[in-house]
């Protein structure tokens, strides 16, 4: 039988090479961008050689970060649309694991490829500017910068990746509960059902997604606190431990009700 | 010797409509055997259940014994389409994938078939005819060493004389043991290899006779398919 592991690297393997395409792509589009902007200020002002590249390390740096943005969420969109593309996939469903692994290892190779993205777009951001102060000999700065990132101390920075690394996992097992269902739903209604029965039964289902999200966190919240308010103090730490809390409850909670899904009901789609 | 497939009272419905009602099938190893039926019967249903890709169906399926999903799926090898790929992957990446995913891909086997197919493994899935990626459904389907292998109108796009030759090699392909489950509109053509053969008529099994018994009778199987129906023409 194929394992977790194998699953995973395979799906990794072509998932992370559609990310790093995007990359390259952005990465040398933001390159002839900065050229572009900085022997435009050569051609007004005739900067000399340092200050030219010095320039092009900034302008790059504010490229990176504006086109950054649009590509995180578009490589979101991307591997949201990839797994549920897997998850109706005959190829990917005759292989032999169970239903369970086969759905677990699609979502942990979407968010590990779609965390690739984001280190490199973090990296390519942060790398030009550290570069930029270090060549302009703002070494001051650089330390100031360091070490208000050190302030804040490892276990927040854990709590905020998880905090991400959790979100981006109730939007991937968000969208497989409306795909799961929703085509369930249609498989069960009388044969007329068309492509607008199904946008009608995801509006529903849309909606009812938004008023149970709601009425979830407004009844959860409180009684996570509690435990918590015991353990650590201080307003930040709080909050950010209730959300985790929260978004993990989420996620385990539509997390199994996908799997009955996939388990019970959610067929892969036929093909020849 | 225990049977390769066993399928006990299987009832299923889509969208309210009764497709297969009351199913009963059991294959013994070392079989070839054709499911035939018109359009629409639910034959490709009936291999979708017994693969595990079609769900909450009532009653049993096993596969050498085995119940569960995943363990069915790994004693059988379901002709597959290949949706699961982007049209640009070459054939080199998907032999690649079969042979991460299944243990019981053999690669010189499918060097074999591939050679036999003439295909090309520098060719992207886009370049190739539907003829073409049907012969390389079956060399991935036959490179597996599987107890079971289904498959589902497997020669359409594919020329008459290259039809010819794969389904005189077929028997070379498969284990002594492995039983062969093909459903196709090729009566004629694929009656020599039978053993058995499996009608699908009004949403169950309606006969489920060994192709020798059809021959003493002094009929062609695609006589007794056929004979099948002319009442049907009739009303």
């Amino acid at each position: 039988m194929t394992s977790f592991g194998q699953l995973f690297k395979e799906l990794f393997r072509s998932k992370s090479k559609k990310s790093l395409q995007i990359f390259v792509i952005q990465l040398i589009a933001a390159a002839i961008l900065a050229g572009v902007m900085t022997f435009k200020a050569i051609a007004i002002q005739g900067d000399p050689f340092f200050t030219t590249f010095h320039s092009f390390l900034f302008n790059l740096t504010r490229v990176v970060m504006w086109t950054g943005f649009i590509i995180v969420l578009g490589s979101l969109i991307g591997t949201v649309s990839d797994t549920e593309k897997i998850n109706r996939s005959q190829t990917w469903r005759l292989v032999p694991a169970t239903e369970n692994t086969i759905y677990l290892s699609n979502i942990a190779s979407s968010l590990a490829s779609f965390a690739i993205l984001v280190l490199l777009e973090f990296i390519c951001g942060i790398g030009p500017m550290l570069l930029q102060y270090l060549l302009s000999g703002q070494q001051s700065m650089l330390v100031s910068f360091f070490s208000d990132m050190a302030k804040l101390g490892w276990l927040k920075w854990c709590q905020i990746l998880a905090v991400l690394a959790l979100i981006v996992l109730a939007i991937y097992f968000t969208v497989s509960f409306l795909n799961f269902s929703s085509q369930t739903i249609v498989d069960f209604l009388p044969h007329f059902s068309g492509k607008l029965t199904l946008t009608i039964v995801r509006v529903i289902i849309i909606l009812l997604i938004c008023w149970l999200g709601v009425s979830v966190t407004n009844t959860l919240l409180p009684i996570f606190n509690l435990p918590f308010e015991l353990m650590y103090q201080g307003a930040a730490k709080l909050q950010l431990l209730s959300s985790i809390s929260i978004l993990v409850i989420f996620n385990l909670f539509v997390g199994a009700i996908d799997l009955l899904f996939i388990n019970k009901s959610f067929e892969a789609k036929q093909n020849k | 010797m225990e049977n390769v497939l066993e399928i006990k009272d299987v009832t299923y419905k889509k969208n309210q409509k009764l497709i297969l009602k009351d199913v009963n099938l059991t294959l013994q190893p070392g079989k070839i055997v054709a499911l035939l039926g018109e359009n629409g019967a639910g034959k490709t249903t009936l291999m979708r259940i017994i693969s595990g890709m079609a769900k909450n169906y009532r009653g049993s399926v096993k596969i050498d014994g085995f119940d569960k999903d995943a363990e069915k799926k790994a004693h059988l090898s379901f002709t597959d389409g290949l949706t699961g790929f982007n049209d640009s992957t070459k054939i080199k990446a998907v032999v690649d994938f079969y042979e991460v995913v299944y243990q019981d891909f053999d690669k010189s086997e499918f060097e074999q078939l591939r050679r036999f197919m003439k295909l090309d493994l520098e060719m992207r899935l886009s370049q190739l005819s539907r003829g073409m990626r049907e012969k390389l459904i079956i060399a991935l389907t036959f490179a597996r060493k599987a107890d079971l292998y289904l498959l589902d109108e497997p020669f359409g796009g594919i020329d008459a004389m290259a039809r010819k030759k794969i389904i005189n090699s077929i028997i070379l392909w498969k284990n002594d043991n492995a039983t062969i489950l093909i459903s196709d509109h090729f009566v004629n053509e694929i009656a020599s290899l039978l053993d058995e053969v499996v009608i699908i008529k009004d949403q169950t099994i309606y006969a489920h006779k060994s192709a020798d018994e059809i021959r003493s009778n002094h009929e062609t199987i695609e006589q007794y398919y056929e004979g099948l129906y002319d009442g049907d023409e009739e009303d």
